[in-house]
């Protein structure tokens, strides 16, 4: 099944579990209708009857249709392993430079952040890429610190 | 006559001008970068108020308002990320023309629309402004309920893909929304026992997040890869302005329409600029006349509609602010506490007794617009030359950016790992052929909306035909309806006409990498 089936499948068991647990909120003396698992609930109902219409048009539609028979075992998710290293170097990077900035403060890891991507995205003389994410951090710092008045200690 | 007259010469004075200007170019840059929004200026501002006489002290808030106001275009043209929520409208043709090698033109659409926004309830605000504030009193919780539901219903249906996807998406915005204490009761919804939680989860990281986040990743997967996209090309900035003057010439019926429905937009309290752009958007698409470029890739009047309108909504804000003493959005809750500071009691007492001051705010108000159109016209090179630094020096940059706007909000580590989260949904939601703008909406609009339902529901003691009493609220639910109708209808012709899916899933994984982009 490709990925246009699962994504919506899995928003209706979410829909599903984000109903179940509204079912637990308080109800409100006043107007017991109206209390806090009102609209959630009828959130989580709207999309889940949505999400599972997706499901039933995506799979109707695929059955249909006169495209090539390869391209619907698509793999599950269809995402290619270059996109999921991105996505999980630029999560590893953000998380480790959140707990970096405690530690070490904010210009040498902002400043290891921005080296850091600027290597991965093909920045290169590497001096050049750590001479600008110094001066990058400084800069940053100043602004957001310094004009602002903003506190960066993490 | 002799108030406006001594309101001009109060606007005039070499304090308040300069301050005015100073409140300008703040708004302009603080707009400009994503994170920082206009409400966090004026409120950063705020304490030096304090110390100046009133009439300075509101031209300098009325000048960050009305810069921020056109300032967030900038980001959300050039760098497809709004600076803030009135310009993620914006971003939808904007970005398209940016990369088209019109920066400069999509620039000065908007600052121009911008300006003629703010000018057009300038002039409704001196004419009219006690006839606009009755007519927002007509909007109910009812109303104000309805009036959401339609925005939202408006965005789902005209985004990118098909409006089960829009009504999913804006579904999750309004999920998302839940978390927190609820309105009405402050009971904790979603909070999973946790402190922080309880405050629910703020627009602003995963505005951040949502159009930031998916071009990092994009373009750390092309690393090294020879699909790379060609970079944004420039046109002569000059030239740039001319064109979009001449483009300007071909909109005034949109600019009008989308001015009249920003400022009334703005006069009631509670909706925001984000419905104003939305509603200009929307009636601009089906009602303009030029074709030749599809609206969400490169329209001018997609540009120039969100932009009037954000900018006429700050007028129309000031409106209710001034007579009723009830601010319109955030930014106009900060200039009701400035005018209390300074011992002003809004109302109608306010115009009789100190009409000097209230007419100085319009003064001021009319000179930021002026100040505004030179300075956004002469810094329009300056702005395009963002677009010239390859992605891969300016992107590491931005994440930056991103990771202590989203921080610098509440100084809370949260908005960091929101902005994150929703940075990764963003690019595999537009991955899916999801769109992201709805979602983004709905979690504005998703408080709002559930207050207003409930509180309508509890007023009319549990009858949900309370809906359909009310003529302004039927309205809406009849434009809703039919809305609704006709989208599926076109939906479902188109579909048998093809007969075939056109999610991006069916195409190879390194083509659905190139389609990534702002929804």
């Amino acid at each position: 099944m490709a990925a246009r089936i699962v994504f919506p499948a899995v928003i209706a068991l979410l829909a599903f579990m984000y109903g179940w647990i509204a079912q637990g909120f308080p109800s409100m003396s006043l107007d017991e209708g109206f209390g806090p698992g009102l609209f959630p609930a009828f959130i989580a109902a709207t999309v889940g009857v949505l999400a599972v219409a997706e499901v039933l048009i995506q799979s109707m539609s695929a059955y249909r249709s006169n495209i090539d028979p390869a391209q619907r075992d698509i793999p599950l998710v269809s995402i290619s392993l270059r996109e999921l290293v991105a996505t999980c170097l630029l999560v590893a990077l953000i998380v480790a430079t959140v707990f970096a900035i405690r530690h070490v403060g904010f210009i040498p890891a902002a400043s290891g952040l921005v080296f850091a991507l600027s290597l991965a995205m093909g920045m290169r003389p590497v001096w050049l890429s750590a001479l600008a994410s110094i001066a990058v951090a400084l800069s940053t710092h100043f602004i957001f610190s310094g004009v602002f008045g903003l506190v960066l200690a993490f | 006559m002799a108030p406006l007259l001594n309101g001009l010469i109060e606007g005039l004075q070499p304090l308040t001008l300069l301050l005015t200007a100073v409140g300008v170019v703040l708004g302009l840059v603080i707009a400009a970068i994503p994170g920082l929004t206009v409400s966090l200026a004026v409120v950063l501002l705020l304490p030096f108020t304090f110390y100046l006489p009133a009439s300075p002290a509101l031209g300098l808030l009325i000048g960050v308002f009305v810069g921020g106001m056109a300032g967030g275009a900038i980001s959300a043209i050039l760098l497809n990320i709004p600076g803030n929520p009135a310009s993620i409208i914006t971003t939808r043709d904007g970005y398209p023309m940016a990369k088209e090698g019109r920066a400069d033109v999509a620039l000065g659409i908007a600052f121009l629309s911008s300006i003629i926004g703010g000018t057009f309830s300038l002039i409704v605000l001196c004419l009219i402004a006690p006839q606009i504030a009755k007519f927002a009193l007509l909007f109910g919780a009812a109303e104000q309920a309805m009036l959401v539901l339609l925005g939202l219903t408006l965005v789902a249906g005209f985004s990118e893909g098909s409006i089960v996807r829009g009504l999913i998406s804006a579904g999750l915005g309004l999920a998302i929304a839940m978390i927190g204490l609820d309105p009405i009761t402050a009971s904790a919804r979603y909070t999973f026992d946790t402190v922080e939680m309880q405050q629910g989860i703020s627009f602003i990281p995963v505005m951040i997040g949502m159009f930031a986040l998916p071009v990092a990743i994009q373009t750390l997967a092309r690393t090294g890869d020879n699909s790379l996209p060609p970079a944004i090309p420039v046109a002569n900035a000059r030239l740039g302005v001319r064109q979009a003057i001449a483009s300007i010439n071909q909109l005034w019926g949109c600019i009008f329409r989308s001015s009249a429905i920003g400022t009334t937009i703005g006069a009631i309290p509670g909706t925001g600029s984000a419905i104003a752009a939305i509603l200009s958007y929307q009636y601009a698409e089906r009602l303009s006349k030029n074709r030749t470029v599809e609206f969400g890739k490169g329209n001018p009047a997609g540009i120039a509609a969100p932009e009037a309108a954000n900018s006429a909504m700050t007028g129309g804000a000031l409106i209710p602010m001034l007579i009723l003493g009830i601010p319109g959005d955030p930014v106009t809750a900060v200039m009701l506490g400035a005018l209390l500071i300074q011992g002003l009691t809004p109302g109608f007492t306010l115009f009789r007794d100190s009409s000097e001051i209230v007419y100085g705010l319009f003064a001021s108000f009319g000179i930021s617009l002026v100040l505004l159109t030179i300075i956004s016209l002469l810094a329009i090179p300056l702005f395009v030359k963002v677009i010239r630094i390859p992605a891969r020096v300016l992107m590491p940059t931005i994440v930056l950016f991103c990771v202590i706007g989203s921080y610098a909000l509440q100084n809370s580590v949260l908005d960091v790992w929101v902005m994150l989260s929703a940075g990764v949904l963003a690019y595999y939601m537009q991955r899916w052929n999801y769109p992201i703008l709805p979602l983004l909406l709905a979690l504005i609009l998703g408080k709002i909306f559930e207050t207003q339902f409930r509180m309508s529901l509890i007023i009319a003691l549990g009858d949900p035909l309370i809906f359909l009493k009310k003529p302004i609220s039927l309205a809406f639910v009849v434009l809703f309806v039919s809305f609704l109708v006709w989208t599926v209808r076109r939906e479902f012709l188109e579909s048998k006409k093809k007969d075939k899916p056109a999610g991006p899933t069916t195409l190879p994984a390194s083509k659905n990498a190139h389609e990534v982009k702002g929804k």
